[in-house]
């Protein structure tokens, strides 16, 4: 096989890498509509959302979780790898 | 006394000359600026060793499978050199697929009109290819193997140079990685050059943000829309691609972190001590190696000015204008090339914040070299 000649050669280089990149350029757009048909279907299909919380339980949930927060940090020694502890 | 001079001729020091002797020094430099100036330590480190051990005579070590005629007779670096790079040439795909673990293409898929400035930026490629053939020194598969320099990537240039012009391998791949470390001395000047304090100062708005699904689909469809243009380019591509594609999967976190650290790094390693061996002083000192030197900066050079000028070019058409100064990122030399754009744009305007923008140009040269590669390939003749 004979050498190109290196005029085409760089003709066919940089016009192909250019090419290539327009190519991935327009794709991210095609993805980009993928995507947002995706997100579209998803969202159509997705469950209906839960009735919001009662404000009561959300208040009794809080107050339950602050209080396990305060034993734990008013007695820091008696955690599960406290030597202390398991003394 | 006869046993005492046979052992004395064994020794190096019978057969060692001003040619490796300086070539020692050489390898020495490498390491000095590895170690002292962190300067690309992971490639300048293990190539200062492999020239060193290359310069040391008598050694066998570089004994090539091809040459050895019995039984043990190929050296360590001969055998690694022929079947990681010159026969298989296997070691720089292997390093793609850890460099796809490592990046993130989301920068690009963000603002994916920085893909143009990757393919501009390939013009340093084509320059010094027209500048080695007009030195009439060199054969078309050498000055395709001189231009790739200009991709500067390193893996893209060892797997074109070993496949077209393997006795130039050593000296373009030190010439690449030298430069690529070097660019934070390179570019500077000629960003300021090719811009005006006003250009450097443009902010970007903030990249969006890109979704799971989008990471996802681009490196596969960049897969099969590259290697179907340019099959040959596969090899670098697809590992690339796979690399990228386990990395953003989130499933395989073993794989993704097998590639991006321990096999990145075993194959780095020899990849990069063989490259070293490959500089052994009566290949170095001739007039070819200058020569590459030159044409090498020149390769990056004008990938340099082509992706600034690309940038401005894009400006005129562009309603939300981009700092042109991304557009040197578009040489590859990940992620060196990038950091210096933000730099650069930071001395003129601290508000700017160009790091994520020059990502994309950044990445996007990887994907351009390694399709010129590929072209290279399909249409060139091997020396």
């Amino acid at each position: 096989m004979e050498q190109p000649d290196a005029l085409i050669l760089t003709g066919i280089g940089i016009g192909t890498a250019f090419v290539v990149l327009m190519l991935l350029l327009a794709s991210v757009f095609v993805i980009r509509l993928i995507t947002w048909l995706v997100g579209k279907w998803a969202g159509r299909n997705d469950p209906p959302a839960e009735d919001p919380p009662d404000p009561e339980m959300r208040n009794r949930a809080a107050a339950a979780s602050a209080a396990v927060t305060a034993l734990i940090h008013s007695r820091p020694r008696l955690g599960l790898t406290d030597d202390r502890a398991e003394e | 006394m006869n046993e005492l001079l046979d052992f004395l001729r064994s020794t190096g020091f019978s057969a060692i000359g001003p040619g490796e002797g300086l070539m020692i020094a050489l390898g020495l430099v490498f390491i000095y600026l590895a170690v002292a100036r962190d300067m690309e330590p992971y490639e300048l480190l293990p190539i200062g060793l492999g020239v060193i051990i290359a310069n040391l005579p008598l050694t066998g070590l570089l004994v090539s499978p091809l040459e050895g005629t019995g039984f043990q007779e190929s050296g360590l670096f001969g055998l690694i050199f022929h079947y990681g790079l010159s026969f298989w040439n296997i070691l720089p795909p292997i390093i793609f697929l850890g460099l796809g673990a490592l990046t993130d293409f989301g920068p690009l898929i963000s603002n994916p009109k920085t893909l143009l400035l990757g393919a501009a930026a390939q013009v340093g490629i084509f320059v010094a290819f027209w500048g080695a053939l007009a030195t009439g020194v060199f054969e078309l598969s050498e000055a395709a193997s001189i231009g790739i320099i200009g991709g500067a990537d390193g893996p893209t240039t060892i797997f074109l140079t070993a496949r077209l012009a393997p006795e130039i391998l050593g000296i373009t791949a030190v010439i690449a990685y030298s430069y690529m470390a070097a660019v934070a001395f390179i570019q500077p000047p000629l960003m300021k050059l090719l811009t005006t304090k006003k250009e450097r100062a443009i902010e970007m708005a903030p990249p969006r943000e890109v979704s799971r699904l989008e990471k996802l689909l681009f490196p596969t469809i960049a897969m099969i829309v590259i290697i179907l243009i340019v099959p040959r380019s596969a090899p670098l591509i697809a590992m690339f691609m796979i690399g990228n594609l386990f990395r953003e999967s989130g499933v395989v976190p073993r794989l993704t972190s097998a590639a991006s650290n321990e096999v990145l790094n075993v194959a780095t390693i020899f990849l990069m001590l063989t490259i070293g061996t490959q500089l052994s002083a009566e290949r170095v000192f001739q007039l070819d190696t200058l020569l590459i030197l030159g044409l090498g900066l020149v390769a990056f050079a004008a990938g340099t000015m082509g992706g600034l000028l690309f940038a401005k070019i894009m400006n005129l058409f562009l309603k939300e204008k981009i700092n042109p100064l991304i557009g040197s990122a578009g040489v590859s030399a990940v992620p060196m090339a990038a950091r210096i754009s933000h730099h650069v744009g930071q001395q003129s305007n601290p508000r700017t914040f160009l790091l994520p923008h020059a990502m994309g140009p950044n990445v996007a040269g990887v994907i351009g070299s390694a399709v010129i590669a590929g072209v290279f390939i399909s249409l060139v003749n091997p020396t």
